[in-house]
Order: structure tokens, then C-alpha cells, then sequence
């Protein structure tokens, strides 16, 4: 009687103690294994990817007629040119220059977020676009009624961006008017695809430019390396230094055309209340241009500053020599922009 | 009767350290500094680290300029004002140095490895360089170095983007303060 009893009881005894065990580590090792996969690989090494479709039909879209996309076939694509003095107010200048192009309304849709990207790469103030005009920028953009502006900034490799910021008054006089100020290397990095790009099929950029309508405010520059920095060089600063890097490693002409084809400027007002000639993008001879230039067409915008550049310093056929600026070149065969210049019009206006 | 000290300081030689700015002469560095790590913490671009025994056994825990980790902005910078890493230092192993007097080593260049110098569109070094003269530009636009302007500060060797980098800092034409 004993022995059956006990012989049925065993036959429902729980599993074995060892393979619940082994069943249980093996369990936590795999969902350690999951988890541990995730929180191992360092963000920036993954970058999302973003397809075609979101950032460039943004970017390539049409606002007003003759405001100056890319798929204008009659009208002519617009720069403004807006000539003040020492004693104008850099707010009369930036209103102006938008107003000439439609107004900041038809430019940017409501409730868009905007990141400002200004010149802020270096401790130099002369190589640096002018905060007033930065601050002018956010001032004239709130008629959009955005979600929010930031200002951003990247600067080249070895720079302190809170630095550059804080001694160039970009922060204050940005705050002041009522952006954010942002280190964009604390951003995180995304990758977007180059539609048609022929030194890169991708690029890698910051999260806040690939999502943000970009208005690019650059300081009229000569650069050592590719002839004159304007608003198309100044999109660099939505890279992370790896990438900059890849930029230097290959072509760089073609790969600023690629960059700007992934991530076009919606708008691109060129600080040239001083302009840096002779060499640059440090150390050169400021010039007082009292000058700003506003288009939506960044090749355009900056084919019209180079030649004023090239001007200014009496070169022999400035013309010739804006057309020939290898960047500006390849960014207009690719489509970023028009440089042909019976495709552009010029409207110089003047404040006093 | 060969101390202990010795036998390590004979095993593990020590290299010649970029130090930081306004460092007394080597062999007082050495016995005045304390390795506390204090301008190591201080520094604001991150550049001084401490030395490994690799660096040395005299030299281990002492404060060097690491320019792979970030340049030395006494000349240009956080630091214009004067240097954390001696307002900070206990002992006085780093003393003040002005602006014109400053000279922690040199920027040399190797050619070969550089993108500019092989027909690539690289200058970076000359856009980042804070002393004008220190790097000039043949007429193909290749970069050359003036070790007798250069300050040392390594921020170019910071920001060339060659891989692998065509920059080093060496303490070549480095200036000491005298101990006090």
C-alpha cells in the first residue's frame, strides 16, 4: 500500500530541479543578451535613417510664385539685396529684404520649427556672422508665427561652441529676441539620403536640421580652401565632425553640393555688413558692405555675394570668377540652385 | 648602494612630455609637482591628461598636453585671460606665463599623410590656427609650418581630419618658467 502510494506520488513530482535551473539562466541570458545589444552600441554609431520623401519635398517646395524654387521654369529666381549704412538698424535691413521676397508668411508655413543657422565657428567676431543680424533674423521669422526658432551651431573641430557663442553675443542678443541657442554637437545625428548625390548617396546630420525648416545666415567670406564661404560652405555646420571630416577626405566641392541637395535652406539671408576679403576664412580684411542679400535660392544667393565680393576687392572680371567657384558649380548642376544669370533677378534696394 | 627609485626610474625612461603652459624647467617639474591632477580636472578642452607609465616612471601621474583630446586655449580661448591649470596647481610646477611668452612645443606636419599636401581640399589646419603666420600657404595651397611662431597649442592636430592624422605636437622650441 505504501509503495504505491509513494510510487504515485512521484510520478507527479515537479520538474527537475536542475532543469528549472538551467531553464531560468538560460531565460535571463537571453533577455540580458536582448537588452545588453541595445545599451551597447553608442547612439551616434546608428544613426536613424530618414528617407527621401520627408526632407527633401520640404525643402524643394514652392512657396510664392517667383520667390525662387528650384522647379521655376519661367519666372526668375529672386535675390534681394538690401543696402543700409553703419547707422541702420539691422531689424530695417532683414524686413526689407524679406518683405522684397514675398514676406516672411509665404516663406515659412505656420507653426513650423526653424532652426537658424548663423556663422558662429570660431572665436574670431570678424569671421563670425554679425549677432545683430541673427537676432534681426528671429525678430522678422516670429510673423511666421513658428513652433520655435533655434539657433544652432556646430563649429569647426577644436572650437567650443558655448564659447564661440557666448564671445561672438550670439547668445545673448539671440535669447534676447526669443530663440533657443543650441550646441548642435549635443544633438543627436541622423542619416538622410543625397537624392542624386555624386560624392555622397547619404549624409549624416543633426537631428535638428534634418527636422527643421533651415534659414541660413552666413557671413560673406573669402575661404582658403573653397574660394569664398557663403550660405552653401555654412551648411556644413549641420554636420558632426566625423562627417566634416568624410567632407575633407574627398571632394569637398561636390560633397557641400550633395549636402545641399539632401538638406536645402529653405531661406538664406548673407551677413554682408562686413565681409571678409583677401583671405579667409580667418584672419582677412573686413570690408564694410553694409549689405544684406536674401533669397530662397542659396545658389543664387550666393553666386550674386560672391561676385559683390569679388568686387569689392577689384578683382578683374568678378563675374567670371563668382561663376567658376567650384561649390557653387556643382550645386547648380545638380539642382540645388540656378547660377545661370539670366535665370536670376536682382532687386537692389536701398535704406537709409 | 643603487636605489629602487632609480632602478624603475633606469627601467621605465621617460619621454619627452609636451607640458602645460608655464611648466618649470623638467627636472624641478618632476620633484614640484605632487600629481595631484588638479589642471588635468580644470582644463577646459580636456587636453591635459595625466602621464602613464608608458610616459616614464619619474613621469607617471604628471600633467601633460594631449592634443589628440584637445588644444590648449591660453592663446585663444577660455583661457585668454589666464591659464586654469596654474591657478589651480598647489605647487607652482605650473606658473604664469604671458601670451607672448608662450611656447609649450610645435606642430609638425608629415607631409604624406596630409590631404592637402596629396592634391586633396583640406586646410583645416590653417582655418583653425590662432597665431597669424604660424601656417602659410605655398601657392598650391599646401600647408607649411613656422615652429618659430607656433605656440603649441595642438589645435590644429586637434582638427586635421587625416586618417590617419598628418599633425603631431612635440615640445621642440618649448619655453620654461624658472622654477621660483
Amino acid at each position: 500500500m505504501e509503495n504505491s502510494k509513494r510510487k504515485h506520488e512521484s510520478s507527479k513530482t515537479p520538474i527537475n530541479r536542475r532543469i528549472f535551473l538551467g531553464l531560468l539562466a538560460g531565460v535571463a541570458a537571453a533577455i540580458a543578451g536582448i537588452i545588453s545589444l541595445d545599451s551597447i552600441l553608442p547612439k551616434n554609431a546608428r544613426p536613424e535613417k530618414s528617407t527621401l520623401a520627408t526632407v527633401a519635398t520640404r525643402n524643394f517646395t514652392n512657396t510664392a510664385p517667383g520667390s525662387g524654387a528650384v522647379s521655376s521654369q519661367q519666372d526668375r529666381v529672386r535675390v534681394v539685396v538690401v543696402k543700409g549704412s553703419a547707422t541702420v538698424d539691422p531689424q530695417v535691413l532683414i524686413d526689407k529684404a524679406l518683405e522684397a521676397l514675398g514676406g516672411v508668411e509665404r516663406l515659412l508655413p505656420t507653426g513650423a520649427s526653424i532652426l537658424v543657422k548663423p556663422n558662429v565657428g570660431f572665436y574670431e567676431k570678424d569671421a563670425t556672422t554679425d549677432p545683430r543680424i541673427t537676432a534681426a533674423v528671429i525678430g522678422a521669422l516670429k510673423q511666421a508665427r513658428p513652433s520655435k526658432i533655434v539657433v544652432g551651431e556646430s563649429a569647426l573641430r577644436g572650437i567650443d561652441v558655448d564659447q564661440a557663442l557666448q564671445v561672438s553675443g550670439t547668445r545673448n542678443l539671440a535669447e534676447a529676441a526669443g530663440a533657443e541657442v543650441m550646441d548642435l554637437r549635443k544633438d543627436a545625428v541622423a542619416s538622410i539620403e543625397v537624392p542624386n548625390g555624386l560624392a555622397l548617396k547619404s549624409v549624416n546630420v543633426f537631428r535638428m536640421a534634418r527636422d527643421s525648416f533651415i534659414v541660413s545666415v552666413p557671413r560673406l567670406k573669402r575661404h582658403a580652401e573653397t574660394t569664398v564661404t557663403i550660405s552653401l560652405k555654412n551648411m556644413m555646420g549641420t554636420l558632426p565632425d566625423s562627417e566634416k571630416a568624410r567632407f575633407h577626405q574627398g571632394n569637398l566641392s561636390q560633397c557641400i553640393a550633395d549636402l545641399n541637395m539632401a538638406l536645402r535652406p529653405r531661406l538664406v539671408i548673407i551677413d554682408a555688413t562686413k565681409a571678409m576679403t583677401g583671405r579667409g576664412p580667418t584672419g582677412g580684411i573686413m570690408v564694410d558692405l553694409n549689405e544684406v542679400f536674401a533669397s530662397t535660392d542659396p545658389v543664387a544667393a550666393d553666386i550674386v555675394a560672391a561676385q559683390e565680393l569679388f568686387l569689392a576687392e577689384g578683382v578683374a572680371d568678378a563675374r567670371v570668377a563668382a561663376s567658376n567657384v567650384s561649390h557653387i558649380q556643382n550645386a547648380a548642376q545638380l539642382g540645388v540652385g540656378v547660377s545661370d544669370p539670366s535665370k536670376i533677378e536682382v532687386l537692389r534696394l536701398s535704406v537709409s | 648602494m643603487i636605489s629602487l627609485y632609480k632602478i624603475l626610474s633606469l627601467q621605465f625612461e621617460g619621454k619627452r612630455l609636451v607640458r602645460p603652459p608655464g611648466s618649470i624647467v623638467e627636472e624641478a617639474f618632476i620633484e614640484v609637482c605632487i600629481k595631484c591632477g588638479a589642471c588635468a580636472q580644470k582644463c577646459p578642452t580636456g587636453t591635459i591628461v595625466l602621464a602613464t607609465l608608458s610616459d616614464g616612471f619619474k613621469e607617471l601621474g604628471t600633467p601633460r598636453i594631449d592634443a589628440l583630446r584637445g588644444a590648449c586655449e591660453r592663446i585663444q580661448g577660455r583661457c585668454e585671460e589666464d591659464a586654469l591649470c596654474e591657478r589651480v596647481c598647489p605647487t607652482g610646477a605650473i606658473q604664469r606665463v604671458d601670451q607672448d611668452s608662450l611656447k609649450t612645443g610645435s606642430a609638425i606636419i608629415t607631409t604624406v599623410r596630409c590631404i592637402a599636401w596629396s592634391g586633396g581640399s583640406c586646410l583645416v589646419c590653417y582655418e583653425v590656427c590662432p597665431v597669424r603666420g604660424a601656417i602659410s600657404l605655398t601657392d598650391e595651397a599646401h600647408p607649411v609650418f613656422h615652429s618659430d611662431l607656433c605656440v603649441g597649442c595642438g589645435r590644429c592636430v586637434y582638427a586635421c581630419p587625416g586618417q590617419p592624422k598628418a599633425l603631431t605636437l612635440v615640445p621642440d622650441g618649448e619655453k620654461r618658467s624658472i622654477p621660483r
